[in-house]
């Protein structure tokens, strides 16, 4: 025993004591200070491992680091997460050329990695220094939705999991589509229905004829939502078969009377029903089953012209869409007909129609908000812009419904809707439903120009002087949190 | 520019919803008149009360005074002051001093006079030697019976074995801590405590159990005999059992004079106690000490010195065969710690683990030895993190640290590179609590990864 070493000898001593003294021919007080002389021993004696191995090191990095004001508002931010200031930090510092200091990159990404929704951007912001811990740390490499495709793509596509296959399809479809459709065939046999689904929603994004008869095949899916998930990214396409059936059926339709147009120099166009339900209506994504209070045949037209081109319209009257309308109006399924071509419009983001059922919509007695929100969503922003500080003005437009229409939208205002927006939000009068408003409030503190945060704050303040502006009192602090960001960030 | 960083300054927070209640108030629009002077900074911030509050802080300590009724310390306005001057200091001018700033000033200065003469008051009073030679037996006695019932006991339990213990409910600990807690031993009291822990620790828990209880009979041979062992290793025995000195009187003896370097502050929670440790080494002594700070329940710790700062300063060390513990005696202005600690720090691993063994032959009972690594790197064996020097020596990792995002701290800031980094060593996992790279230095207190 005595050419052991001392933790050698402790351990023996260590299978004595495990069964105690009483069955063994040892005391306890000699067993204890054996024990602590070993013990004492063995740790003074420790002797350290040796690794010859040696770390990569993390590449230099030429970006400056980010000042000691927006780096304390960043701290303040991962103190408090907010993700949508987070990213907007992120995507000003990029702006500003400058990254992220080295001893916050870890609670940076930290953070970003448990978000559900990841934006490049952030990642950005880390530099080199960020690039290179997700490399040591496994949790800090999962899926990144960012403007490179990873190098191993293709063992992630094959045995990643599904998040990180939804995360990386996406990234590759942004950068090379082509090459996310051969992705998706290539392991499309083996895939769940969610995921096929949810495979189908990726490639909807940049979606041309390339991926049409991909997706007119997969009309023909095991699964249903498979199947509506794949009409539906088809309507999307110009050109697809499945918008050229749509738009024969809609064709059968529409007609124009010629009557009017001989004796008053007035077209009229006529709505026809479908008498019956056509079984191969279903495998487009037309639901013969009607939502309580719709009739079944209206329904089917509804579907059925929502569908169909847009050109449709004019092609088969010769009138310009604003006419289209004036035609149709008398029409008693009227409103069936503009609710699918408010659908077909918006989906389509046609800057003349949307604009022209705008129009119509203004000159109505009531103006529903998401109708408004759905036809401007996506036109350009200064076309955006102006229609919705003029539905705001809407005759019938409560000041509710003001914060409903203004606040809509995703894209951050330019500095003027910003000033006219708010002057149009401004009321001396405490709104009814303030709940409603705090939403609104937030995404108008994420949304507005940062010059005019002070302005909002004092509008708020005066519209809700009394206790209620407690509920708003985030999105003032937020509004003004940004304003100094962007001060912060400026040069 | 400012001698403190953002980062310094919010790791004097006392928690993280100070921390960002403080970073929320580091705006030009929360504050008026503020003004700065030498060592001053002072400011007006409007809070939920009628009058502002008057927020000041003495930044040579840093010292913060405020007159809000919070009980955190320092306050969300002190930080808060603090950030905005660490931030953008031009928003401050030079000015006199108003009324509010210079009393505080005034009255602090005269504390700390008193504070000295109380000392020396103490140092120089003669003892009713009587009395506390009556209170010493009193305690000795009741301490003595609560030693031979522990050593009985311990004696008791290696009868019936280690394997027998471990089915034992913790409530078999709980009774003997209490017990020495009652028999004024609250070290022995903690020794016991931490048996059940152990028993619970994984794979080789019986060899870690019998070195613990083989320290902890010891312990109790040795203050069986007090009176005849060498007077400085009975002082070490009356620490590890948890007597303590008066801070009085610690602070009569005589100090160790240097410029101290404050590498490193952790603060750990026990049975309602919060005990921050802050870790010192002299440029010139190269000796290393420890700062305790005690406070009960939800009272905030008392504001020591700031991690990643260094002054000239007098410390008075508990007496001790290798005297560890000490008491700030008088200092000078805090200064950011920047400069490489040349010789101070440990040279190689091995020289630290020989240091550490060094005080581990002085006092047995050493639980955490500071180490400061100079050269070391991060690497990994095995799946699990290191730090290794430039002779390829490794430290392993305490594995809850490495696991989380103090850890990732410490990687990034060195970016692969050598780096000099504290770490507490307890004889088998070191536990970093600060790094200094290239000039900078970074606290990696656990608050930061709340």
């Amino acid at each position: 025993m005595s050419g052991a070493s001392p933790i050698e000898r402790l351990r023996s001593l260590a299978s004595t004591a495990m069964i105690g003294t009483d069955r063994s021919a040892e005391t306890p007080a000699k067993v204890l200070c054996a024990a602590a002389l070993l013990g004492a021993q063995a740790r003074a004696g420790l002797r350290p491992q040796r690794i010859e191995g040696r770390l990569r090191e993390r590449p230099e990095d030429p970006t400056p680091i980010a000042g000691p004001a927006p780096m304390a508002t960043l701290m303040r931010l991962l103190g408090n997460p907010d993700a949508g200031l987070i990213e907007e930090w992120a995507v000003l510092a990029g702006r500003r050329g400058v990254r992220v200091a080295d001893a916050t990159v870890p609670l940076l990404l930290d953070w970003w990695s448990r978000q559900p929704r990841r934006t490049s951007d952030v990642f950005a912001a880390t530099g080199t220094c960020g690039a290179w811990l997700a490399s040591l740390n496994a949790d800090w490499a999962k899926p990144v939705v960012g403007s490179a495709v990873p190098s191993d793509a293709d063992d992630v596509w094959q045995t990643g999991k599904a998040p990180e296959r939804a995360a990386l399809l996406l990234t590759v479809r942004r950068v090379d589509p082509a090459r996310a459709l051969e992705m998706v065939r290539s392991t499309w046999q083996n895939d769940g229905a969610d995921e096929r689904r949810r495979f189908i929603e990726v490639l909807a994004e940049r979606c041309s004829m390339a991926d049409e008869p991909f997706l007119e095949n997969a009309l023909d899916d095991r699964s249903k939502v498979v199947r509506r998930q794949a009409a539906w990214a088809l309507a999307l396409i110009r050109g697809s078969r499945l918008r050229a059936r749509m738009t024969e059926r809609a064709k059968a339709m529409v007609s124009v009377d010629d009557k009017g147009r001989l004796l008053m120099r007035m077209t009229k166009i006529a709505l026809t029903l479908p008498a019956a339900f056509d079984k191969d209506w279903e495998r487009d994504g037309i639901e013969e089953q009607a939502a309580s209070g719709t009739g079944k045949r209206a329904w089917w037209m509804r579907q059925i012209l929502g569908g169909a081109d847009l050109e449709l319209w004019t092609d088969v009257t010769g009138l310009e869409p604003e006419r289209v309308l004036d035609s149709l109006s008398k029409d008693e399924c009227f409103a069936d007909a503009l609710a699918a071509l408010n659908q077909r419009a918006s989906a389509d983001g046609d800057v003349a129609w949307c604009r022209v059922l705008m129009q119509h919509a203004l000159r109505q007695d009531r103006l529903d908000h998401q109708v408004v929100l759905s036809l401007v969503g996506r036109l350009p922003i200064a076309h955006r812009e102006g229609l919705l500080l003029e539905a705001a003005q809407h005759k019938h437009v409560s000041l509710q419904d003001r914060w409903l229409i203004l606040s809509g939208g995703e894209e951050r205002w330019s500095a003027e809707y910003s000033i006219n927006a708010l002057r149009l939000l401004s009321g001396r009068k405490t709104p009814d439903e303030t709940w409603q408003l705090f939403d609104c409030a937030e995404r108008v503190s994420r949304l507005i120009a940062p010059q005019v945060a002070e302005q909002f704050a004092e509008a708020l303040t005066q519209m809700f002087p009394d206790t209620k502006a407690e509920g708003f009192r985030k999105s003032i602090d937020r509004a003004r949190l940004r304003a100094e960001m962007y001060k912060e960030f400026a040069p | 520019m400012s001698a403190w960083t953002v980062d310094q300054v919010v790791a004097l927070a006392p928690d993280a919803s100070s921390a960002s209640a403080g970073q929320g108030l580091a705006s030009i629009k929360k504050w008026s008149a503020i003004g700065k002077s030498e060592r001053t900074i002072w400011g007006l911030c409007q809070g939920s009360g009628k009058e502002p509050y008057q927020s000041r802080i003495d930044i040579s300590e840093p010292a913060f005074k405020c007159s809000c009724p919070s009980r955190k310390f320092p306050c969300k306005h002190g930080l808060g002051l603090f950030l905005l001057f660490v931030k953008d200091e031009s928003a401050f001018k030079t000015l006199a001093e108003p009324g509010w700033v210079s009393e505080w000033i005034a009255g602090r200065a005269e504390r700390a006079e008193k504070k000295v003469e109380r000392a020396k008051a103490v140092a120089e009073k003669p003892v009713d030697e009587a009395a506390q030679a009556k209170r010493a037996a009193e305690r000795e006695a009741r301490v003595k019976e609560g030693v031979a019932g522990c050593r009985m006991w311990l004696e008791d339990v290696m009868r019936r074995g280690l394997a027998a213990a471990r089915t034992e409910p913790s409530t078999m600990w709980d009774r003997m801590a209490a017990r020495m807690v009652d028999a004024q031993a609250p070290g022995l009291a903690g020794m016991v405590r931490r048996i059940p822990e152990l028993i619970a620790s994984g794979s080789g828990w019986d060899v870690r159990v019998l070195d613990h209880l083989g320290k902890l009979h010891l312990l109790l041979r040795a203050s069986e005999r007090l009176d005849t062992l060498p007077p400085d290793l009975a002082e070490d025995a009356r620490i590890a059992m948890g007597w303590q000195r008066s801070k009085d009187e610690v602070l009569s003896f005589a100090g160790v004079q240097d410029r101290w370097a404050v590498l490193g502050q952790v603060v750990e929670e026990e049975e309602r106690l919060k005990v921050r440790r802050t870790w010192l080494v002299g440029r010139q002594s190269k000796q290393r000490a420890l700062v305790l700070d005690f406070a009960a329940g939800l009272a905030p710790l008392e504001q020591s010195v700031a991690a990643g700062s260094e002054f000239d300063s007098e410390l008075a060390f508990y007496p001790g065969r290798l005297p560890l513990r000490a008491l700030v005696k008088s200092r000078g202005e805090s200064l950011r710690l920047s400069d490489d600690l040349g010789d101070a720090a440990d040279q190689t691993i091995e020289a630290a683990l020989h240091r550490y063994a060094q005080a581990l032959a002085a006092n047995p009972w050493t639980v955490r030895w500071p180490m400061v690594l100079s050269q070391v790197r991060p690497a990994q064996n095995e799946g699990r993190w290191h730090l290794v020097d430039r002779e390829a020596s490794a430290l392993p990792l305490q594995p809850s640290f490495a696991s989380g995002l103090a850890w990732w701290r410490l990687v990034a800031t060195g970016g692969g590179r050598e780096m000099t980094v504290l770490a507490e060593w307890d004889g088998r996992w070191a536990m970093p609590l600060s790094v200094l790279v290239d000039g900078h230095f970074y606290d990696l207190a656990t608050r930061w990864a709340s």
